[in-house]
């Protein structure tokens, strides 16, 4: 392949796989929150004074969409877009692309039962209000697998673009 | 600074004086009932329990709640989106109960509102049918004849209907229905309008492709053939309304109706407006009346024979010497036994600590209160909570920020004491986010650098100087260190469950459950090191000896409880895997790397704070616009990110407290002791001066 072909081929791919982690991420914070929303919405309409404790349960599916969001920032910066002279190898884009993507599910999934986990947890506060500590710890259990999703995506941005690894730029030259 | 020491106390009485000793009991606040007959259960056929009705109290209640309805509907309390996120008890003079709502004053305040009440219902009630009318008769409202003109013939029958232009042209053609009935097209308003004929046109010319209404009229005695023909047609059918006149002329008379209720509706929020001056003296005797219920429920608790009166409780036992004095002053003749609580009893648990350590109490009690024989765990978790928040936040103007915010909250808070400790929880944390956002180099994220505040600003000079290390350079070396900080915490967690049952004289489950984690998990953490980098022989064979001696020792000890030695030893090697025992290494690994979220949560906070800085720098370029849109997009921006990060700061560093650290040694779940007296959680009886 002609060495600038390949160069745009993987600029495609890692964009591609920003998009897929920040698209997912945001999509499923989306989901999780009205999931958690409707169910906060429910019980404010009896108990208006709970607002403060539902708030935090109906925000905590929201963690995901920024966790998509860090995931292509750090795709974009430590492939160099941001600062205008990027240059990825196929391989390396479509390992950015497949990592987007696999971040992205899980993202997604984890946001959408982080909702329902929350969901659960303010029909518990909506009938024992002294159990909100632990009602939030529900969500924040599922959270735990984004957080490990977002951790290995940040790790292997690091690794695969790190000099002289993987398909970067010099062993394209070659 | 620990769990208070609780003691079991009976007092005996005679029935002459049990009112007044629970009055002087509700006044103290030392003492929690119990159920005297589960106390004494020797006492069951002798003595019977205290009958106390309820009714005067709830029917109270049942008022004000009818009052409390209306006034949410008319004069809700206007509360700031601050204010309600936080519910707040409410705080009662003494004054204000003495001089409050009486009896006679709340019935003539009732009588009002159930007025009120009544014509409010009734208005909604009829207002629901008006509008429901309305609805029904608005696609009729443009029908030029009054409905029950079509009634009005003995031997003709009318019919109207919608049909399509298309079957309205199949019907014209059609000779036999020609014969059974006669028909013509209805214009909307056409009998209403002056000049309708130039009107009819007109809407016929631009609806010409819509549903038209069709009048039919037939002989009684030719119904069934009629409709049979319409209905071959497509003729559909309306069900015309039981009114007098015109379709319009009710509607307007519908409309004037529900202007009058509308007004009426007003009328009594203007009212109930008045009524709401009242609404603290409300809600205090609101309070009031549960306390006194409340104390009624409790009086149940207590056994009385012929003469004399009993109850039982709990008392704490720094307030018994408060309780003796009153009792020998007051009631001279009632005898007090106390006892200690028996080692297998649900004891209530009171926590005494210091107001350096309450702020983190807040923590256990989001969790659940320590059973009555272990240790509050409270002192032990402020250095890593304090730890953990910081590391996760890392940043050092949110830290200055959170601060403030927090010391601001304070100030207003200070009689509401939740709040005010939650504040002070925050303040703390804001301290330790400072620090860790020095040591990682981060201020706004990377606010600091040459292309937002220029070269060689102070706070990139400053930064230089305090940062050590930044987690986006180097994150595996900060990951690294995450796990070292979960690894002395689990290790932490074991010595404090090692505590706990020496506390308790249970040296057996101190050295093997954990002592010998300590020696094994040290060990095999060396032994794993060697894989990744070169240690000296001579701490891999340290590494080794612990493993080996913690390993044997754990195999012969976790399986202490089975039966026959086969079965023990099986036990003990499972519980080097972790399935069954006080722990197990995939469990420790598993504990461990929950930590490494420390770095994640931290990365967070700094990236979504640099990327609100990157795009703010993108507007700057912008002419007379681009510095104020540069200013505005890093102060919106800034202030989402630190909320939407102290909310993920706090809530992981919860997390790591109550499942990884408490999950070594602490197990919550006592009730809380709840003393006779005013104080609840929605209301607080303030301190004489």
């Amino acid at each position: 392949m002609d060495h600038l072909v390949a160069i745009e081929v993987g600029r495609g791919l890692a964009i591609a796989g920003a998009g897929l982690a920040i698209g997912l991420g945001c999509a499923g914070s989306g989901k999780g929150i009205a999931i958690a929303s409707q169910a906060a919405a429910g019980v404010l309409s009896e108990k208006p004074s709970l607002f403060g404790q539902l708030l935090v349960m109906i925000a905590l599916p929201g963690t995901q969409g920024f966790y998509g969001f860090i995931t292509g920032i750090m795709i974009f910066r430590k492939t160099g877009l941001l600062a205008g002279e990027w240059a990825v190898a196929p391989n390396t884009g479509v390992a950015l692309l497949v990592m987007g993507l696999g971040v992205g599910i899980a993202l997604y999934v984890s946001a959408v039962w982080q909702g329902e986990a929350s969901a659960a947890g303010i029909s518990l506060v909506a009938r024992r209000p002294e159990e909100a500590g632990r009602a939030l710890l529900f969500p924040a259990m599922v959270e735990t697998y984004a957080v490990v999703a977002l951790l290995a995506a940040i790790l292997v941005i690091f690794w695969l673009t790190a000099p002289g690894a993987v398909g970067f730029l010099e062993q394209v030259a070659q | 600074m620990a769990i208070d020491i609780m003691k079991k106390l009976t007092v005996v009485c005679e029935n002459a004086a049990a009112q007044r000793l629970m009055k002087t009991l509700h006044g103290l606040g030392v003492v929690q009932l119990t159920d005297a007959l589960a106390q004494h259960e020797a006492a069951a056929g002798v003595l019977e329990r205290d009958e106390q009705s309820t009714e005067e109290w709830d029917t109270d209640l049942q008022k004000l709640h009818l009052i409390f309805g209306l006034l949410d509907v008319f004069a809700a309390e206007k509360r700031s989106f601050v204010a309600g996120l936080a519910s707040v008890p409410l705080i009662i003079e003494q004054a204000e109960l003495d001089t409050g709502i009486g009896y006679a004053e709340l019935e003539t305040l009732y009588v009002e509102a159930l007025q009120l009440d009544g014509v409010y219902r009734q208005a909604e009630r009829r207002i629901g049918e008006v509008e429901a009318q309305l609805a029904e008769l608005a696609p009729l409202e443009e029908l030029p004849f009054a409905i029950d003109e079509m009634s009005m013939s003995e031997r003709v029958r009318m019919m109207l209907g919608m049909m399509r232009s298309q079957s309205i042209a199949e019907l014209a053609q059609d000779a036999e229905a020609a014969k059974t009935l006669a028909w013509e097209l209805v214009v909307p308003g056409h009998c209403l309008r002056k000049g309708s004929e130039t009107a009819a046109a007109e809407w016929e010319a631009t609806h010409s492709d819509e549903p038209r209404w069709v009048l039919a009229a037939f002989l009684k005695e030719d119904t069934e053939a009629a409709r049979k023909c319409l209905s071959s047609h497509g003729f559909e059918e309306i069900t015309l309304p039981q009114i007098r006149g015109t379709v319009r002329d009710r509607v307007r008379e519908l409309n004037g109706e529900l202007a009058e209720l509308r007004q009426s509706v007003a009328g009594v929020g203007e009212k109930v407006q008045k009524l709401a001056v009242n609404r603290r003296r409300f809600l205090v005797l609101k309070a009031l009346r549960m306390n006194q219920r409340d104390a009624a429920l409790a009086r149940r608790s207590c056994v009385h024979g012929e003469w004399t009166h009993m109850l039982t409780g709990y008392i704490r036992e720094r307030d018994l010497p408060q309780l003796t004095s009153v009792l020998d002053a007051e009631f001279p003749s009632a005898s007090l036994l106390v006892e200690d609580p028996g080692p297998d009893e649900d004891v209530p648990v009171s926590l005494t600590v210091s107001r350096h350590v309450r702020p983190v109490q807040t923590l256990v009690n989001l969790f659940g209160l320590p059973l009555y024989k272990s240790f509050d765990p409270s002192p032990f978790l402020m250095l890593n909570f304090y730890l953990f928040f910081g590391i996760c936040f890392s940043d050092l103007a949110y830290g200055v920020s959170l601060v403030l915010l927090s010391y601001y909250i304070m100030r207003r808070t200070r009689q509401y004491e939740g709040v005010y400790n939650f504040a002070k929880l925050l303040l703390f944390a804001g301290f330790s986010t400072m620090i860790f956002g020095m040591l990682l180099g981060s201020w706004f994220g990377d606010l600091y650098e040459a292309q937002y505040l220029g070269e060689g600003n102070p706070m990139a000079k400053f930064m230089g100087l305090v940062s050590v290390i930044d987690p986006l350079e180097k994150p595996v070396i900060v990951l690294l260190i995450a796990l070292a900080i979960g690894m002395v915490n689990q290790f932490y967690g074991i010595a404090l469950k090692m505590y706990g049952a020496l506390k308790n004289g249970d040296t057996a489950t101190a050295v093997f459950d954990g002592l010998l984690w300590l020696i094994i998990l040290p060990g095999a953490v060396i032994v794993v090191s060697t894989m990744f980098v070169a240690l000296p022989a001579s701490v891999l064979r340290v590494g080794l000896a612990l493993f080996a001696i913690g390993a044997l020792g754990l195999i012969l000890t976790q399986g202490r409880s089975s039966k026959g030695l086969v079965a023990r030893l099986g036990t003990g090697l499972v519980s080097l895997y972790g399935i069954v025992g006080s722990y197990g290494l995939t469990a420790f690994i598993g504990d461990t790397m929950s930590y490494c979220r420390l770095l994640a949560l931290g990365l967070t906070t700094s990236i979504v704070a640099l990327s609100f800085n990157m795009m703010a720098n993108l507007l700057r370029p912008i002419p007379y616009v681009g510095i104020v849109l540069f200013i505005l997009v890093l102060i919106v921006g800034h202030i989402f990110n630190f909320f939407i990060s102290v909310l993920g700061a706090f809530v992981h560093s919860m997390r790591l407290i109550f499942v990884e650290f408490f999950g070594r040694f602490y197990a919550g779940g006592a009730k809380p002791f709840a003393p006779l007296g005013f104080n609840s959680r929605e209301a607080v009886l303030k301190k004489a001066p």
